[in-house]
């Protein structure tokens, strides 16, 4: 008897659950799950512009095509020396700021403040103001160099084939340091005051301190970082697309963007799908090794 | 005495450092914010100062009367505040659920929350351009918030069921033994409690959205429906690019997320490196 009342709480239960989560479920379902499963059977077909129906299956052909596409092996390329330059640098210097931020001041809340700030600047702003001040004929930058003596005529940062993919870079890093600078601030205000008062009375220096007990403090929240980074900074679209277009003559196009433009500018919607899979094929790499990281800290 | 010594030493050091990394890194936007107050002739000059010698609000009025940038902020708003208000009613549910009861799939609904923010957004918008086109959702900012969620409803998701997984259980339980009926429970306890989490995420959900560019560039065609950021990039012409107006375009998108950002920081940054860290 009671056997049963109990299986009857728990099906209530369990129905109550589904009643709970089926709403945000099934839209979930229909804009992200639909869209990529459909989006990546897409690859395999001939389609029309904008129509809603697959004519023909060509299976492999439009990945073939890719591998013949120079634009598709720079942005390729590009994205790849994208990613892995700016994940490092912001890394590097984030955790620079957070070691500095982590050190006992007056002000340090005010610093703290004012260092998300690029953070939270939206990305359009963010990439015409570095469009700006790269601008060729009256950006700070040119003028800046200028009086140092660095350069002796203009520069066109953004419109030379040589510096346009580095200076967006510029403008990536500047906008994610403070993220990774944060996040790894708050780890370091939780690694135990102690073990540096123990490096102190064995004679440990400075390096000792960093190399056995901050390094090891804060290894799994950088890889995780690292991770998400990795993630974001290889799906990122809207600096390049704002601030270059991926030009001049395809020397700044990345992936994200070419995968759009092949879509809504040049109409190729399988095509596109076909990157956007290769994309998806990269990108799962670190994201399961994120999910990897995540669980086995909860451990 | 020496040890002293060493200290002021490594203050001084740490000061200096700190405020060189924190000027540099705050100079584009203070420059955003100096260019977008500056007059022409001022702006293109070839010794320029850092604060403008004759401040106007010239690019200001420009932006609004001649960009007509009062719609794109209005367009902006709506969206935005529609996406938070739906991303959060679907996201407290689901994320209270997927914390307080243990079914089959539990765990593969959070990793494939995770994972959804890690999809290629132009393979997703693919689908939902040509599936919004065929519903009628196209080009109406019903269809853009509903498209928003993509990003919003995982994120919000994720961060309360990280949250709700804290609170503790008991009070639910003794409202639950005092009569109090489940969806009660959520309503009169939980959402109560959890509150500034909510609203936290909300203004993520907000921003978020406030900033976005390319869902709204593909789906919405009428002009007078067009956000700010997809209006911003627009106004780089060919040739010519009217730098004041567009940094004062710039400054009115970005000043209230950075207020809001400011001001409601102990909040955000928990969110922040709770979602990094928890997922």
């Amino acid at each position: 008897m009671k056997s049963i009342r109990m299986k009857r709480s728990r099906q209530s239960r369990n129905m109550y659950a589904y009643i709970l989560i089926a709403p945000g479920l099934l839209l979930l379902t229909l804009i992200m799950i639909y869209p990529l499963v459909r989006g990546a059977i897409s690859s395999f077909f001939t389609q029309q512009a904008a129509s809603n129906h697959f004519d023909e299956f060509v299976g492999i052909r439009y990945y073939k095509e890719l591998l013949r596409d120079p634009i598709f092996q720079t942005s390729f390329g590009n994205s790849i020396r994208y990613t892995v330059i700016v994940v490092a640098a912001q890394y590097v210097i984030g955790l620079a700021i957070a070691l500095l931020l982590n050190q006992d001041f007056r002000g340090r809340g005010i610093y703290r403040s004012l260092i998300l700030i690029p953070w939270v600047v939206p990305g359009v702003s963010a990439a015409m103001t570095w469009k700006w001040m790269f601008d060729s004929q009256n950006g700070i930058i040119n003028q800046i160099l200028m009086k140092l003596g660095l350069i002796t005529q203009n520069v066109d940062w953004l419109g030379s084939q040589s510096s346009a993919l580095y200076a967006v870079m510029v403008t990536s890093v500047w906008k994610a340091i403070p993220f990774v600078a944060i996040v790894l601030l708050a780890t370091l205000q939780q690694v135990d005051q102690g073990l540096y008062a123990a490096v102190k009375i064995d004679g440990g220096s400075a390096f000792h301190e960093f190399r056995y007990i901050t390094l090891p403090g804060i290894k799994k929240i950088s890889i995780t970082t690292i991770l998400l980074e990795t993630i974001w900074t290889f799906n990122q679209f809207d600096l390049v697309f704002t601030m270059t277009k991926g030009g001049p003559a395809n020397r700044s196009m990345i992936v994200p963007v070419y995968t759009y433009l092949t879509s809504f500018s040049f109409f190729k919607t399988n095509k596109a799908a076909a990157i956007g899979v290769i994309s998806l094929l990269i990108v799962s790499i670190p994201a399961i090794l994120y999910i990897y990281y995540n669980n086995k800290e909860d451990e | 005495m020496t040890k002293k010594r060493k200290m002021v030493l490594k203050n001084s050091f740490v000061y200096f450092a700190i405020t060189v990394i924190t000027v540099a890194m705050l100079f584009p936007f203070l420059w955003m914010i100096s260019t977008s107050l500056k007059e022409s002739v001022e702006m293109f000059s070839a010794d320029p100062t850092f604060l403008p010698k004759q401040s106007s609000l010239q690019n200001y009025l420009t932006l609004f009367k001649e960009y007509n940038f009062l719609t794109y902020f209005k367009n902006s708003l709506i969206v935005s505040t529609c996406t938070t208000v739906v991303a959060l009613l679907f996201a407290t549910f689901l994320a209270y659920g997927i914390s307080r009861f243990k079914f089959r799939g539990n765990a593969a609904i959070s990793s494939l929350l995770i994972l959804t923010q890690m999809f290629p957004l132009p393979l997703i918008i693919l689908t939902i351009y040509i599936t919004f086109v065929k519903l009628g959702l196209y080009d109406s900012r019903a269809g853009l918030v509903i498209a928003y969620c993509t990003f919003a409803l995982p994120f919000c998701t994720m961060m309360l069921k990280s949250y709700f997984d804290g609170l503790p259980i008991e009070l639910e339980e003794s409202a639950a033994i005092d009569g109090c009926s489940p969806f009660g429970t959520i309503f009169r306890i939980v959402i109560p409690l959890a509150a500034p989490s909510i609203v936290a995420m909300g203004l993520f959900a907000f921003i978020l959205s406030w900033q976005e560019l390319m869902m709204s560039m593909t789906l919405i065609h009428t002009g007078s429906l067009r956000t700010m950021p997809v209006a911003i990039t627009m106004m780089v012409g060919v040739r010519n690019i009217m730098w004041g107006p567009l940094m004062a375009a710039s400054v009115v998108v970005s000043v209230p997320v950075v207020i809001v950002f400011i001001y409601f920081q102990k909040y955000l940054i928990g969110g922040m490196t709770m979602g990094a860290v928890k997922g």
